[in-house]
């Protein structure tokens, strides 16, 4: 491999925002989509594990359940997606790009990938009464199709982090075909972002067992509950262990960069308490007489350790790219007007979104029974 | 250059084509089924027709599985897609536009979300919330139409953007209305058919009366159609060579008008005797206005991509990025200092091996493998087979004046040669090592007649080959000199001789014993 780090020169138009603006976008966009992606991927998992125990009519009702939402999941994660690539793109494209076209039939592989999981999906959902066997199988197909798009993207984040390699494997094959097997963090990263998934997707079956409960349902919820809260105890203890191996896998320069500040050590800390915080009133709701609250607490726990995350990941990003990519020396013209329609908008499509959500829930509320 | 170029086989254009033709094909109705769900539902509740409510209900799952699923992800389809094929252009679309595909974003994010709620909730939301929410629907698609339709045609018409570099001025671009005109029409027609095409699914006395219905919805805006697209062609710098830049558009202007008159007459033959014979609404019917209706729309667009040429970012009248990935004042450094100085994706000068041919490869895939294959879509292979080194370098060197809109080669003199040296062993012609001199003018004009000439001509054939005996016959050696120098005067597609006056002698004594032959 050449010892050559090639890496695409600045686009000479400038960037439409200061930095700092589309960095904060890009975090807060991924932020937005760490959830409903990992509910997509982690409650596929968990409706697979329910449907396979459908002998028990509480998680049969489960797997139904969690088959019903996921296609809604999925819609989410893709729209939310769409967003963090578009603000990841215009800030990291010299190497984002470089490193796609090394990578160009697995990256392009996912559009097929999504539809076979987002189609797979609505099957399952439609076809769960009626059809039980072909339901079961098509999810898992479905599921398998969304973990392997997330380990693609994997693929593809770490290698735009390091353009050292990319000229070295274009001039070996420059049909695409390449993938970034030999990146050391590669599967600590795909582990701890699959397990992550699963326990995140834990605490929503733990929320669908907590609203069993108080609809009266005590024996299914029950086992919903419990389910829900040892999935997540289980897979936050086996994140914290990925996490660490993931955190031995990185380079000492990017280690010793992430540590050298306050802010990287303080979040690992931070994060870790609030897991174990987590963990621990996860634990209390098991035997609760009214979990909501709790598993509501472990979720906003949940929320601020993700950012946690997202904020130790970019500074991971940052170090790994070293100088290979100067964005605070990107040209800037910043398109203010447009920047404050954007907002506008947001706030107004919330709005409506909220406003149609609002109609749906009095409707709810006033149909009898 | 400044990105790596992926070697495709399939070329890169025609994916692009493939994944967008699709997307533009279920998004027009993403945008035009919202307003008919929206408009028929109000009729249904008007009239009390609850044959055609319980429909709607069927239909808009089917539309929203449609739309919300394969729409959506061929829409971040044709985004992976030019990312791959090209990155330059994507990068500098993304650096103009960010804020307004984010914009397009806060609109594709309330569509999905109420697409989700309209197809879910017909029995759960009071009458006036739901349609209501239709509506928000159809207004944030066409929203994210209205956003879209800007970025689209600034990659054909940049117009004023090219001096002012203002965003509203790219935004707003020489064709930004035509065009918004033309698709809000396909995406009204495009209602109508999808209609059209899946009404075989209901018992036969509802066919006729959904048939005609959906009818009033194809067919004035299927007539409209050409109007608004002649409208927007007069808009559109080079419209009227179609052809000229890639043969093949002209193969597509023909597909387009004959699938969209097929189109127009199945479509009235429907609406027309469906009453009659309700049967005629049927599977097969349906299928082949849903085929006609690809064809249309995706030789269109097809045309349209066609006339960008030789830009990506532009069109022949003036551009911003080339086909290739360059700009021009880039084009002009690579044309002085060389191209492969400058290119970041290639073998460093280090560890470079090989002859000419081996660098030519490097140029090949660096300048030309944007838009041509070695044998696959638009197959270099064809364009130089059986020629000399000199022809074909005669082509790169003139790349830019001759048919078909490309751009101009962007390499230095050495490398035109290596080019032309690796493009010759493709099809099989070796380099005729330089004769002695004999001092024979008719050898030196033969010589010029090959480099020169046959980079257009073959020497005789069918006239469809554009043979030069036939052209040159009678011709005497002071006619051939004075002819040789006015050759874009006598025909304005000609390239002008750009070799010495010794060689137009010799040349010109070589063509007129050609003619004599």
């Amino acid at each position: 491999m050449l010892d050559t780090s090639v890496v695409a020169s600045v686009d000479p138009i400038p960037l439409p925002a200061p930095t700092w603006l589309l960095t904060f976008f890009l975090l807060f966009t991924f932020v937005l989509h760490v959830v409903p992606m990992s509910v997509t991927l982690g409650g596929g998992f968990w409706a697979i594990w329910a449907a396979g125990r459908a002998d028990r009519p509480a998680y049969r009702e489960l797997a139904a359940r969690l088959g019903r939402w996921l296609p809604y999941w999925t819609a989410a994660a893709v729209t939310t997606g769409v967003a963090v690539l578009l603000f990841l793109q215009v800030l990291y494209g010299p190497v984002f790009y470089a490193a796609s076209v090394v990578l160009a039939w697995p990256w392009l592989s996912v559009i097929g990938l999504l539809l076979v999981g987002y189609y797979g999906y609505y099957f399952r959902a439609y076809r769960f009464a009626k059809n039980p066997t072909a339901a079961f199988y098509v999810g898992v197909v479905a599921w398998l199709a969304f973990a392997l798009i997330a380990f693609i993207f994997v693929n593809q984040m770490t290698l735009m982090l390091h353009p050292e390699r990319h000229l070295g494997l274009y001039l070996a094959s420059a049909r695409g075909l390449h993938t970034n097997l030999a990146e050391p963090t590669l599967l600590p990263r795909y582990l701890h972002m699959l397990v992550g998934a699963v326990a995140v997707a834990a605490l929503w079956v733990a929320g669908l067992g907590a609203l069993a409960l108080r609809r009266g349902e005590s024996e299914a919820g029950r086992a919903v509950l419990v389910l829900g809260a040892t999935g997540f105890i289980s897979a936050t203890a086996l994140e914290m262990l990925l996490g660490f191996f993931l955190l031995l896998a990185q380079p000492h320069e990017v280690l010793s960069v992430v540590a050298s500040g306050a802010a990287g050590p303080l979040g690992l800390v931070l994060a870790l308490a609030l897991a174990l915080s987590a963990m621990r009133i996860l634990l209390k709701a098991r035997t609760s007489n009214s979990p909501s609250t709790a598993v509501l607490v472990g979720a906003g726990h949940l929320v601020v350790v993700i950012v946690l995350m997202v904020l130790i990941r970019h500074l991971t990003r940052q170090a790994t790219l070293g100088g290979a990519l100067a964005i605070s020396a990107m040209p800037v013209a910043p398109q203010w007007g447009l920047i404050l329609a954007f907002v506008v908008l947001l706030v107004a499509g919330l709005a409506t979104v909220g406003w149609m959500l609002r109609a749906l829930s009095l409707a709810k509320a006033a149909r009898p029974g | 250059m400044n990105y790596p170029v992926w070697e495709l086989e399939m070329g890169g254009g025609l994916l692009i084509a493939l994944v967008a033709v699709t997307h533009v094909f279920v998004s027009h109705f993403a945008v035009g089924g919202g307003l008919f769900l929206a408009v028929a539902e109000a009729r249904a509740y008007r009239r009390g027709d609850e044959a055609l409510l319980a429909w709607l209900k069927r239909h808009s799952k089917f539309f929203a599985l449609l739309t919300l699923v394969f729409g959506a992800m061929s829409g971040v389809g044709i985004w992976f897609t030019i990312g791959l094929v090209h990155p330059a252009a994507t990068s500098a679309l993304i650096h103009l536009f960010v804020w307004g595909w984010a914009i397009e974003w806060v609109f594709f994010f309330v569509e999905i979300a109420s697409s989700l709620v309209y197809a879910a909730t017909w029995e759960r939301l009071d009458r006036r919330t739901h349609l209501a929410i239709g509506w928000i629907y159809f207004v944030s698609a066409f929203m994210s139409l209205v956003v879209i339709n800007g970025i689209l045609t600034f990659m054909f018409t940049p117009g004023h953007w090219l001096v002012s570099r203002s965003f509203l001025d790219a935004f707003f671009n020489p064709t930004y209305w035509p065009s918004l005109v033309v698709r809000t029409l396909g995406c009204v027609a495009f209602a109508g058919l999808y209609v059209l095409a899946t009404a075989w699914r209901e018992p036969p006395e509802h066919r006729a009366s959904l048939a005609r219905y959906a009818a009033w919805w194809a067919i004035p805006a299927t007539v409209a159609g050409p109007l608004a697209a002649l409208i927007y062609f007069r808009a559109a710098p080079g419209a009227f060579e179609i052809g000229g830049a890639i043969p093949a558009a002209a193969h597509a202007l023909k597909l387009v008008m004959v699938a969209a008159v097929l189109y127009a007459v199945l479509l009235a033959a429907v609406a027309l005797l469906a009453r009659r014979r309700p049967r005629l609404v049927s599977l097969p019917v349906g299928l082949a206005l849903l085929v006609l209706g690809y064809l249309s729309i995706g030789s269109a667009e097809f045309i349209r991509e066609s006339l960008r040429k030789p830009f990506v970012i532009g069109n022949p009248s003036g551009g911003y990025l080339y086909v290739n990935g360059l700009t021009a004042p880039e084009v002009e450094a690579t044309r002085q200092g060389g191209l492969l100085a400058r290119a970041k994706w290639v073998t460093p000068p280090s560890e470079r091996v090989g002859d000419d041919r081996a660098a030519g490869a490097q140029i090949f895939r660096v300048a030309c493998r944007g838009c041509h294959t070695l044998g696959g879509y638009r197959a270099i292979r064809n364009l130089v087979e059986g020629k000399p080194v000199d022809t074909i370098a005669t082509m790169i060197r003139t790349l830019e004046k001759r048919r078909g809109h490309m751009p101009p080669f962007p390499g230095d003199e050495g490398e035109q040669r290596a080019l032309a040296r690796y493009l010759a062993s493709l099809g099989g012609a070796v380099e005729v090592p330089a004769e002695p001199s004999t001092g024979e003018p008719l050898a030196a004009g033969k010589k010029v007649m090959e480099g020169f000439c046959l980079s257009c001509h073959v020497l005789d054939g069918p006239a469809q080959d554009n043979p030069l005996k036939p052209k040159i016959k009678g011709w005497s050696a002071d006619l051939a000199y004075d002819n040789v120098g006015k050759l874009s005067k006598l025909n304005a597609a000609m390239i002008d001789f750009d070799g010495s006056d010794a060689d137009r002698r010799a040349l010109a004594a070589y063509l007129s014993h050609l003619g004599s032959e």
